[in-house]
């Protein structure tokens, strides 16, 4: 084993002597770089979103009503080329205001809140959000003003409720209303479903095209004394953020950011723990050999056989899933790996160097040799497997996600997949729901391969004519 | 038994390997590594223990610092007997030895310094109280051995040194314990032919300085004149002579002798121009061996007797004693 | 004895490219070969010795920087001839090879007998049958009974598969034998016996050997002429009678008083320091550094080799010019 005495002078070199020759490698360079990259990522994330908000935020249906519904990227612009709609809010905070006491002592009141229009394409969904409080239900009626000048009633509206919500686009009455304006105005069936959106929002002609500019929305109703009226109109866009949102109005980017430290601190720890654990069994197995050795060699051989994911879903099932438990009964069972049987012939070689035996000469107890003299000598082969290791378990709680054994609370990589999966992506063409977990973890992957496999020639020189 | 100015005696000291044979059998043979070795050492000299690889010498020098346990016979270290010590007392008894082994590149740690490596037995035995004392002392054991300015060396990575350089730390580290006895096991066999005579000159004046004992093991005869007072000479197992070094080179009596000082080439121009007279064959294997003279079967003058019995050690010339029946006393 | 010259070796140059620089394994090698001669090949380990036998066989790793000079084998440059030529004609054919430790690469699985025929059947295209015949005549000629040519590596001493592998680097009828340390593993009697029997045959085939050796007193065995190697340069080459009584390199005279001896009462002296690296070797004389004789000369150039006398050449300005 020539390369041991080899790999040992590099390791003499001490920790920034092996960086310096990892960077001698291009594609360690690159993967280095990925990784400081995920690595300030999670920092950032857990620095800005702490924890308990981001679970908060993940599990709540409150937080984002006013965010579109499986928007995509705001970037997918660059691909398509039109300017696609943002979320506009429109509140009646500077609204035009005109007030009129009625006889009864109510008041007759109206407000037009104006927004600008600019995009190429139509808004996603319009949503009424009410907050008012009132002695008797008003009847609100709502018009519409379009920049051409038209306007008309869209819509009378009972509160029923102080927070109520109307949403306009699932409104069939009003959408079958402003087809057959549509209809009177362009003088035939135009090419395309008037729906709601687009009723409101298209050009009078055949083709759908957006009429850009200034729309305004009035609201007009009768109060009491002491009532109070605000509402608030959203236009849903169909882009979000950096990351778009998902089928419960959710930002991705949220889980995505999340799901890096999650799956960088399982990957790190169980590929630390595991590769350890091992090699510290490993080691005593192949020191003390006879009994000691008999039965690890026997437990190995039988968790060789045993197979990992039905157990792990049976575990699963009988416990409370969550992260801690998946990492503990992973460790579990993938110590006793068969890699203990390479240490193992590892250290009996080792135990056989003259400088065991001159350590053995001058008193060194067993403890000391295996601790100082063995360990240090056998651990340069393994690191690289280490960190090799590491996209293996990020893709193991990725799966395990998926197969939705992962953690229910957390936001994972795993996780959205899952959802994307089971809410259809690929059918309704929301293919960036797969595709930004799914680039996060070939990311991580590819980083601690690339590391890895510099590192693996480096302890290993044979490689290095490859 | 008195020990007067002796520092090591053996008494009939042997060590037998155990093996087994076939998957399922229980039979257990032996391979007769030490079979019967009975001498003594005085403090401050040197003894050299020469043998052809397989003839046991280095699995005697391991046994008498106990890196194997003796199956038989008795080990006594200042007339102490040390022959099945355990715990501390073997601890003491491995700060009482020391070891230079064969090859310099694979006796140390490649992940420590130097220093680390000569400090490591200080810590074990914890033979200085603070970390300068221990610093002082490996940077003496250092000058000791001739590798300065210390703080070149001291520092540097195994790898980072020559075979001769590196045996010398060996040196330093066997002696840092302040040892009564050093076994050197071929110590020069592995170097340049320009450093051998360095390495083993630096050992003799060390031996004498510090008044150790040396069991220098060697298969080179030419060697041992120069470096040590006596010599034993090893074959399958058995010693077959013993006497002052002086006394086996020039006037050696076993036959085993006579052939291994015919073989060993001297640097001259007339060899060329002439056959040896050695004896062909080779050593016999060490499991369960004949019970007879272990040389009798390459022997040229063996006899009758030689094929069945094996010979007792007779004192040829005082002090000089040979294992072969050609000098029984009749 | 003929004067007859079966190699010629002008100007061989070997250097290495590695991670940390071009190694001059072997630099400026001359020297002849006569019909019957022994060259002993002497020096350290790493000197270059070993990197000779390789380059006169072609025998190189894939890291080479520089191989050029001239070996020139009954009149014909074989440095000029492709791989194949070469390996079809030269090697094993005219040059064979017992390598250092030889004895230790023979295939386990296969008989002896067919690996010392093994030449023969894929140089000759002989008769598997009448190829293994020729070794078990061979093999019994090196002393070895002719029933071990049916058994397999492990089953025999290392004393046996060394005179095994001599047979597999005679049965070809080469003309010139290079011997790689032939006996380092081997105990000092089996060692006599080797060079006993490599003697015999050197009479009975009328071979040429190169020596290559570390051990002075071995190498006076066999040769009578030495060539002294240091840092892949040779520093003189003589003939055995005169360079061991008369060596003339105080590198050669170091060596040969560090070799401690049986039958003299001389004692052994030993040369300080440490053979230097190749890859950064000493400007000027590489031995300077070592040499009690050096001046300033010896460091600032590099001494050729000046004849002395009767093919004795001597790197080494204290013969050279201006002495």
């Amino acid at each position: 084993m020539g390369w041991l005495s080899m790999s040992s002078s590099k390791h003499s070199r001490g920790f920034k002597g092996v960086l310096q020759e990892v960077l001698s490698y291009k594609s360690a360079v690159l993967g280095v770089l990925i990784l400081v990259f995920l690595i300030v990522l999670s920092i950032y994330t857990i620095v800005t979103i702490p924890l308990p908000e981001a679970i908060n935020a993940w599990r709540s249906s409150e937080m984002w009503t006013k965010n579109p519904r499986n928007a995509q990227p705001e970037w997918i612009e660059v691909f398509i080329g039109k300017r696609l709609p943002r979320t506009i809010t429109v509140s009646l905070a500077n609204a035009e205001v005109s007030r009129r006491l009625l006889g009864d002592g109510r008041i007759a009141a109206s407000w037009v809140a104006y927004f600008n229009y600019d995009y190429d394409d139509f808004p996603s969904e319009l949503i009424v959000f009410f907050n008012s409080s009132y002695s008797e239900k008003p009847v609100v009626d709502i018009y519409w003003l379009r920049p051409d000048g038209e306007e008309f009633l869209v819509k009378k509206h009972t509160l029923r409720r102080p927070d109520d919500r109307l949403y306009l686009s699932n409104d069939l009455g009003l959408e079958l209303r402003l087809s057959g304006l549509f209809e009177s105005k362009v003088g035939g069936k135009p090419n395309f479903m008037v729906t709601v959106e687009k009723g409101l929002f298209a050009e009078y002609s055949l083709d759908p095209r957006v009429l850009k500019g200034r729309y305004g929305i009035r609201f007009e109703t009768i109060l009491n004394e002491n009532d109070v009226f605000d509402a608030e109109l959203v236009v849903y866009g169909s882009v979000y953020g950096l990351a778009g949102t998902d089928h419960l109005r959710r930002p991705l980017i949220i889980g995505l950011l999340w799901g890096t430290p999650i799956a960088m601190s399982f990957g790190l720890t169980t590929a630390i723990l595991t590769t350890v654990l091992n090699l510290i069994i490993g080691t005593v197995s192949g020191w003390y050999l006879g009994k000691v050795d008999t039965v690890i060699q026997r437990i190995v051989e039988i968790n060789a056989i045993l197979p990992f994911l039905p157990i792990l879903i049976l575990l699963t099932t009988f416990y409370k899933i969550d992260l801690v438990v998946i990492l503990v009964s992973v460790i579990v069972l993938n110590i006793f790996s068969l890699g203990i049987k390479g240490t193992r012939i590892l250290v009996m070689q080792i135990k056989s160097y003259p400088y065991i035996e001159a350590a053995q000469a001058y008193g060194a107890s067993n403890g000391r040799l295996i601790l100082f003299y063995v360990i240090p000598k056998i651990l340069p082969p393994v690191v690289p497997g280490m960190i090799s290791a590491v996209p293996g378990f990020v893709f193991l709680e990725a799966g395990l996600s998926y197969l939705g054994l992962g953690d229910p609370f957390l936001p994972t990589w795993g996780k959205i997949i899952s959802d994307a999966q089971s809410n259809g992506a690929f059918y309704k063409g929301l293919y960036y729901w797969v595709l930004e977990p799914a680039f996060m973890l070939i990311l991580t992957a590819i980083a601690f391969a690339l590391i890895g496999m510099a590192l693996e020639k480096i302890v290993n020189p044979k490689l290095k004519e490859l | 038994m008195s020990s007067d100015g002796k520092l090591l005696e053996l008494e009939d000291l042997k060590k037998w390997f155990e093996i087994r044979r076939g998957f399922l059998s229980s039979k257990v043979y032996y391979v007769k590594a030490v079979d019967g070795v009975t001498f003594s050492l005085d403090e401050g000299k040197a003894v050299s223990l020469v043998g052809e690889s397989g003839s046991g010498k280095t699995t005697l020098g391991k046994t008498i610092i106990r890196l194997y346990e003796p199956n038989g016979g008795r080990i006594l270290f200042q007339g102490k007997d040390v022959t099945h010590i355990k715990a501390n007392d073997l601890k003491w008894y491995r700060r009482m030895t020391g070891l230079v082994q064969q090859d310099p590149f694979g006796a140390f740690a490649s992940h420590f310094t130097i220093f680390r490596s000569l400090e490591e037995p200080l810590l074990i035995h914890n033979a200085v109280e603070s970390k300068e004392k221990r610093a002082e002392r490996v940077f003496k054991v250092l000058e000791e051995v001739r590798l300065t300015p210390v703080e070149d060396f001291a520092y540097k990575y195994p790898h980072m040194l020559s075979g001769g350089q590196l045996q010398r730390v060996a040196i330093a580290r066997a002696i840092i314990l302040e040892p009564k006895l050093i076994i050197a096991d071929e110590p020069v066999s592995m170097l340049d032919a320009s450093v051998r005579i360095e390495i083993l000159t630096l050992l003799r004046r060390l031996q004498e300085r510090l008044r150790l004992s040396v069991i220098y093991i060697t298969h080179d005869l030419a060697t041992t004149r120069f470096f040590s007072e006596w010599a034993l000479i090893m074959y399958a197992g058995h010693v077959m002579e013993k006497a002052s070094t002086q006394e086996v080179l020039r006037n050696p009596l076993h036959p085993y002798t006579k052939a291994l000082l015919t073989a060993t080439p001297d640097p001259n121009p007339e060899n060329r121009n002439r056959f040896k007279e050695v004896p062909p064959g080779e050593p016999p294997a060490l499991v369960n061996p004949p019970i007879c003279c272990r040389f009798s079967p390459r022997c040229p003058l063996a006899f009758d007797k030689c094929f069945k019995e094996e010979p007792p050690e007779f004192e040829a010339t005082s002090g000089h004693w040979v294992k072969c029946w050609l000098y029984e006393r009749s | 004895m003929s004067s007859e010259t079966v190699l010629s070796v002008h100007d061989l140059k070997l250097y290495y490219r590695t991670r940390k620089g071009i190694v001059k394994a072997l630099d400026d090698v001359n020297f002849d070969l006569k019909k019957e001669d022994v060259l002993a090949v002497v020096g350290e380990s790493g000197c270059g010795k070993s990197t000779l036998a390789r380059a006169l066989v072609r025998v190189l790793p894939r890291n080479i920087h520089t191989y050029e000079g001239e070996i020139i084998l009954n009149g014909r440059n074989v440095m000029d001839l492709d791989e194949e030529t070469f390996r079809r004609e030269i090697r094993w054919r005219k040059i064979s090879i017992v390598f250092q430790g030889a004895m230790n690469s023979f295939n386990p699985v296969y008989r002896i007998g067919y690996q010392v025929a093994e030449p023969l059947i894929i140089h000759d295209h002989v008769e598997k049958k009448k190829a293994i015949e020729k070794a078990r005549q061979l093999m019994e000629l090196m002393g070895m009974p002719s029933a071990f040519a049916e058994r397999y590596p492990f089953e025999l001493s290392g004393g046996m598969k060394q005179r095994a592998a001599i047979a597999m680097a005679l049965i070809t009828n080469p003309e010139i034998v290079i011997l790689d340390e032939p006996t380092s593993a081997l105990d000092v009697l089996t060692q006599a016996n080797i060079i006993n029997l490599l003697k015999r045959i050197k009479n009975e085939f009328r071979l040429s050997y190169i020596f290559i050796t570390h051990d002075l007193g071995l190498a006076s065995e066999l040769a009578n002429r030495v060539a002294v190697i240091y840092a892949g340069k040779m520093v003189e080459l003589s003939s055995a009678d005169v360079f061991y009584t008369e060596p003339k390199h105080p590198y050669s005279k170091g060596l040969l008083l560090s070799v401690p001896t049986l039958r003299t009462d001389r004692k052994p002296e030993f040369i300080s320091g440490a053979p230097p690296s190749l890859i950064d070797p000493p400007s000027g004389c590489k031995f300077h550094p070592r040499c009690r004789f050096a001046w300033s000369k010896c460091s600032a150039e590099e001494p050729a080799m000046f004849k002395v006398g009767e093919d004795h050449f001597v790197r080494c300005w204290l013969y050279g010019d201006g002495r």
